[in-house]
């Protein structure tokens, strides 16, 4: 049995409702608020958090994968990946420790990518043994124009899977594609936003009869009835279309589709169908079927069957505690200095690549050192030890990615599109300090003692790169 | 090793700018006033200056080189050794401990110390944002002074259970001080009403708990105390000098409670062993201390052992270092109120503990100090220098 052993979900803390942006931009307000990344947030850091919460939710400890050379493959399928050549899936895969025997790759381009990823992780477990694992991480930061539908609709946010042959929850049963050239959605190389082709004819000759096609052709291919599926999971630019290609289909839009989080969340392109999924998984029974279809440049559906096993996933963190942590963001202004889009900052960061490079242990995957002789923790790294005067005594040291606020302040002084910067001293759970900036916290809620969890963000673009380290931030639910 | 310097060094003549907003001057004007002005005070020419030590901690920021030679332009005082001293906010006693060191070894009979900083010159924030445009591009990123200073406020009001009017206290007391002096930044008294309600810098710091960004510069000749009567029969004596450099990770460090300053309490050791201090708040008569923020200067008092752990605040709360108090600390403003040009901060000091010693100060004269002392801290705690200054007779 080769299916989702996992799931992790991220959505970033700040909502914007569409009511601020046509009160910004003008036009008509599309229904609910978009989860919107912070200004340290891309794809890239989303697409870290959520596999973090899909490891854990495993019963992987941070930085302890007992079987990580098992690790066959980890995908990154996002549209809007922080690099334009890079892959963003190496530092993930850097940050989680994957082993460096695993085919590593992004998934570019297309907002079905990430079932495109399940479909090649399927056969790549298919060769690998018992234990063979696959990460498939979504997640997406999209741009619209400002002003426009799609600036309405487009939200941020992650998604990963852990595909692998035990603790199965959820088989991949079948899987059915339909390749079209037809261009729902697309950005050109110097294009500085998504573009959206003419509503009418993109919904009537691209999605309905693409998405159609593969859900019908699948249910074919599995020899099923419409009516023998619990929950028809889709990618939805927007709700009414998803009622619209239920209805067509013959589905029940009130009880047969899951709830596609467009009016919280909004339109998250190649995330927004595993977000959705999580969360029917969530809800799922020993037994169900589920259809899970993905679109863009044709269309994709992949058949999975719901295990006994999903009964362990009760305790799991998904969908709703990142729902509960929601802060509104009330000005539009500042959701486009989030988006670099206004604003500019003169006082650019020293940085240096082979600096970076040298430092990969201690800056993304967070290992200080212990003194062999006197065992004190030090982060950052060092040779010398300060406490006992060793030389080169040092062992290895992965440090706790929770700990507790020893003190802290809000800065008016350090520039950040979202001030004060809330600086924070954090003593670590199982020894070491953690000393930088907090985010996703509204700075009176601070405390002396307050939990908080570590979170891989971007600091700054220093030199031409994007210098990514780790921030503190409130815990989400029970993390 | 200690005691080697001990009554062996005077100081002759000191200098001092106006601080503040100097617009109209450049980094050398400012060098040459400070440096003609001790020269002056010593009855010297600048020619029969040996050799110079200068600190200065960011002279590129103010379009010169991060070398001597700026020094020797200013002052042309060219082809004689000059040194330049970068020690953070130590910077100034450091350059002042380096003149005195090359005189004690015999090499030179007088010597120029010279701290000079040009801040203006690179906006209200290019200091507070050093942090962020230098250094490490990740570790520890998003610090300023303004928010080390005040996440140890957080901790000290958590541990001890004091508050902001405490703080402010402090502030008060400086700009009395500050506004009986006519080189002062900012020259004016303040309210504990005006602190509380004065922006945020760093919560719970707000502008009037936070030093002013000034411009300036202060010097002192050096020589041996065997010539110094030559010169002065007042001259001053530099009864001892500590520093102590630490490391700028100790913020990383889980054993550093944010409530004290191990450099402060080493270089005070260092200083106070070669002085033959055995009780420095009973000895000492007056100081000057890094108060850089409200908060360090409470936390000063008892690195420096004015205070045990803890009763810090009990110091200002209960009047003992105010003008008329048991110690007077920052009796010229302080960083608070005189301004806070970093490599000029700690011969400026220098200059304030002479003139009282000397019975110079003014308005502000302290009746009968025979003892001072001066003390800068760099970076988050992380150095530190005393010297302690004394009369001749």
């Amino acid at each position: 049995m080769i299916g989702i052993s996992a799931f992790g979900v991220y959505l970033p803390a700040y909502r914007l409702s569409r009511n601020v942006i046509a009160q910004a931009m003008g036009g008509r307000a599309l229904s609910g608020e978009k989860a919107v990344a912070n200004y340290d947030e891309d794809a890239l850091t989303m697409g870290v958090e959520a596999s973090f919460e899909c490891l854990e939710n495993y019963g992987y400890a941070w930085g302890a994968h007992p079987d990580a050379t098992k690790f066959k493959a980890l995908f990154f399928a996002s549209s809007s990946s922080p690099y334009r050549e890079k892959q963003s899936a190496s530092v993930i895969s850097s940050v989680l420790e994957i082993h460096s025997s695993a085919l590593v790759t992004d998934l570019h381009g297309s907002l079905r990518g990430g079932l495109t990823a399940i479909e090649l992780g399927t056969q790549i477990l298919g060769d690998g043994d018992r234990k063979a694992k696959v990460l498939v991480v979504t997640a997406e930061k999209r741009t619209a124009e400002p002003g426009s539908g799609e600036d309405q609709a487009f939200g941020d946010g992650a998604a990963a899977l852990l595909l692998a042959k035990e603790d199965v929850l959820a088989s991949v049963e079948s899987h059915f594609t339909v390749g079209a050239n037809f261009p729902h959605f697309w950005r050109r190389e110097d294009d500085p936003y998504v573009r959206g082709g003419d509503t009418r004819f993109v919904e009537n000759w691209g999605f309905l009869p693409l998405m159609s096609e593969a859900i019908e052709g699948l249910l074919k291919k599995a020899s099923l009835k419409n009516g023998e599926i619990n929950k028809l999971v889709v990618y939805a630019p927007e709700t009414r279309l998803v009622k619209q290609l239920a209805r067509r289909l013959g589905f029940k839009t009130e009880t047969q589709l899951a709830n596609t989080f467009f009016d919280t969340v909004g339109d998250t392109g190649t995330a927004q169908v595993f977000i959705s999924l999580v969360d029917a998984l969530c809800q799922a029974q020993p037994g169900d079927l589920f259809i899970v279809a993905g679109y863009a440049d044709g269309a994709e559906a992949i058949l999975l069957k719901v295990t006994e096993d999903i009964r362990k996933t009760k305790e799991c963190r998904a969908v709703g505690a990142h729902l509960k942590r929601a802060r509104p963001l009330t000005s539009y202004s500042k959701y486009l200095h989030f988006r670099d889009m206004i604003g500019e900052s003169s006082y650019e960061a020293f940085s240096s690549l082979a600096l970076l490079w040298r430092e990969e242990k201690q800056n993304l995957k967070l290992y200080g050192v212990k003194c062999r002789k006197c065992r004190a923790i030090h982060f950052p790294r060092r040779r010398v030890c300060d406490k006992c005067g060793a030389k080169d005594e040092m062992e290895d040291f992965k440090l706790s990615r929770r700990g507790r606020i020893y003190t802290y302040t809000n800065d008016y002084v350090y520039l950040n599109p979202d001030p004060p910067e809330t600086l924070a001293v954090v003593d670590l759970d199982k020894g070491g300090r953690f000393f930088g900036q907090m985010t996703d916290v509204n700075p009176q809620d601070v405390r002396i003692g307050m939990e908080v969890k570590l979170s891989f963000r971007k600091l700054h673009d220093g030199q031409g790169l994007s210098n990514y380290f780790w921030k503190a931030r409130p815990s989400i639910g029970r993390e | 090793m200690a005691g080697l310097l001990k009554e062996q060094i005077a100081i002759i003549g000191t200098g001092c700018t106006k601080f503040g907003e100097n617009f109209t001057q450049s980094w050398a004007d400012l060098a040459i006033e400070a440096a003609v002005e001790a020269c002056e005070d010593a009855k010297i020419e600048l020619r029969d200056i040996e050799a110079a030590w200068v600190g200065s901690f960011r002279p590129w920021i103010a379009g010169e080189r991060n070398t001597g030679s700026p020094l020797a332009e200013a002052l042309g005082f060219v082809y004689k050794p000059v040194t330049l001293v970068s020690n953070i906010c130590a910077t100034g006693l450091d350059t002042l401990r380096n003149a005195c060191l090359a005189v004690a070894s015999g090499m030179y009979d007088l010597v120029l110390a010279i701290g000079v900083e040009k801040m203006r010159d690179a906006g209200p924030r290019s200091l507070s944002l050093a942090n962020r445009t230098e250094g490490h591009p990740l570790i520890g990123k998003g610090r300023t002074a303004p928010s080390f200073f005040a996440s140890c406020a957080h901790r000290y009001f958590h541990e001890y259970g004091i508050g902001r009017e405490t703080l402010a206290k402090v502030a008060v007391k400086n700009h009395h001080n500050g506004a009986m002096n006519p080189k002062a930044h900012l020259q004016r008294e303040i309210t504990i009403e005006d602190v509380l309600k004065a922006a945020w810098v760093a919560e719970p710091l707000s502008i009037l708990d936070s030093t002013a960004n000034s411009d300036g510069a202060a010097a002192a000749i050096v020589t041996r105390v065997d010539l110094a009567r030559n010169f002065r029969s007042d001259y001053i004596l530099l009864k001892g000098i500590g520093l102590s450099v630490g490391t700028e990770r100790n913020i990383f460090d889980p054993d550093f409670d944010f409530l004290c300053f191990k450099p402060t309490q080493e270089a005070a050791r260092m200083a106070y062993l070669q002085a033959g201090i055995k009780s420095a708040r009973l000895e000492i008569d007056i100081a000057e201390v890094h108060d850089c923020f409200t908060i360090t200067e409470i936390i000063n008092y008892e690195d420096l052992g004015f205070a045990d752990r803890g009763k810090g605040w009990r110091l200002i709360e209960e009047g003992v270092t105010i003008l008329e108090g048991k110690l007077p600390v920052n009796t010229d403003g302080g960083l608070k109120a005189f301004g806070h040009p970093l490599g000029a901060s700690g011969l400026r000091m220098v200059y304030e503990v002479v003139k009282q010693l000397q019975g110079k100060a003014g308005l502000r004269q302290v009746k009968n100090a025979r003892l001072g002392l001066a003390h800068t801290l760099g970076g988050p705690g992380a150095l530190a220098a005393v010297a302690v200054l004394g009369r001749s007779e």
